[in-house]
């Protein structure tokens, strides 16, 4: 499973560096998929998921309203999400994925988005 | 004796903590053994994910081994040896797995700014492709190499 995340099929502002990564790591997993969906021996059934797990609560965004290599208005946007409650708890976002990983109904190399999660 | 096992990278907080303990929780596991292999940079942050997974395994049958790789993956000269660490000689004589799994969760920011300014470096670039791109692609590929190992 690639961490991914919106930044890797979309692009934003001043996000140039982590969108590229992001859709690098995406693309070559999507690869990765579509050759194991050839191959039946010795390891069956390996599927690849591309997560968007959403903006967690967790460091790397502490960084992001603090960090000294973020521009203003990057800064200001997720300073806005924090104060209006909008982030999400990391471990709500991984029981989430592991429920899509254990019901594995998912087509392999597809990109889920936390958000994509919602409604079930 | 057969055992499922997770690897996961970026283990040592955040959404990595998060994952290592969902899986740790996760119905699908709790009657099974259990093997984690964690990566990250902090080795004492990477002993208090295992102790969160030992707090949440509850079946007294179910075996939980867990396995702490120290290690800095943007640092290209020791991709290879942690790539040994996290993927080789999971299992002991007499043991199978019955599913593996490789959560790439360790990633960075790089430098949040515009194309065209002053902020981006050589040096920052180099980074943060190093870590998110390069040693994330080569490991899913040393994991893929290493899977028959386990299976076979």
């Amino acid at each position: 499973m690639n961490v991914s995340s919106l930044a890797a099929i979309q692009p934003f502002e001043s996000w140039a560096v982590y969108c590229a990564a992001k859709a690098a790591r995406e693309m070559f997993h999507r690869v990765l998929a579509e050759e194991q969906k050839k191959i039946t021996s010795p390891v069956k059934n390996l599927l690849v998921l591309n997560y968007a797990p959403g903006p967690l609560d967790t460091n790397m965004q502490k960084e992001i309203r603090e960090g000294l290599l973020v521009d203003a208005p990057t800064r200001e946007y997720f300073t806005q999400l924090k104060a209006n409650d909008q982030l999400v708890d990391a471990n709500v976002s991984s029981e989430r994925l592991l429920k899509v990983l254990v019901d594995a109904q998912f087509e392999s190399g597809s990109h889920i988005d936390f958000y994509d999660l919602d409604a079930k | 004796m057969m055992w499922k096992i997770v690897i996961i990278t970026g283990a040592s907080r955040g959404f990595g903590r998060a994952c290592a303990v969902s899986f740790a929780k996760s119905s699908a596991f709790q009657k099974d053994h259990c093997q984690f292999i964690l990566t990250g940079q902090d080795a004492a942050q990477l002993n208090a994910t295992a102790e969160e997974i030992n707090a949440v395994r509850t079946s007294k049958d179910a075996l939980t081994r867990i396995k702490i790789v120290p290690a800095n993956l943007s640092n290209l000269d020791g991709l290879e040896v942690a790539a040994v660490e996290l993927f080789d000689n999971l299992l002991q004589p007499g043991e199978k797995c019955s599913e593996i799994s490789f959560i790439s969760n360790a990633g960075s920011l790089g430098v949040l700014a515009p194309v065209g300014d002053n902020t981006h470096k050589l040096s920052a670039f180099a980074a943060a492709i190093n870590l998110n791109v390069t040693s994330t692609l080569f490991l899913s590929s040393e994991f893929i190499k290493r899977l028959p190992q386990s299976f076979d």
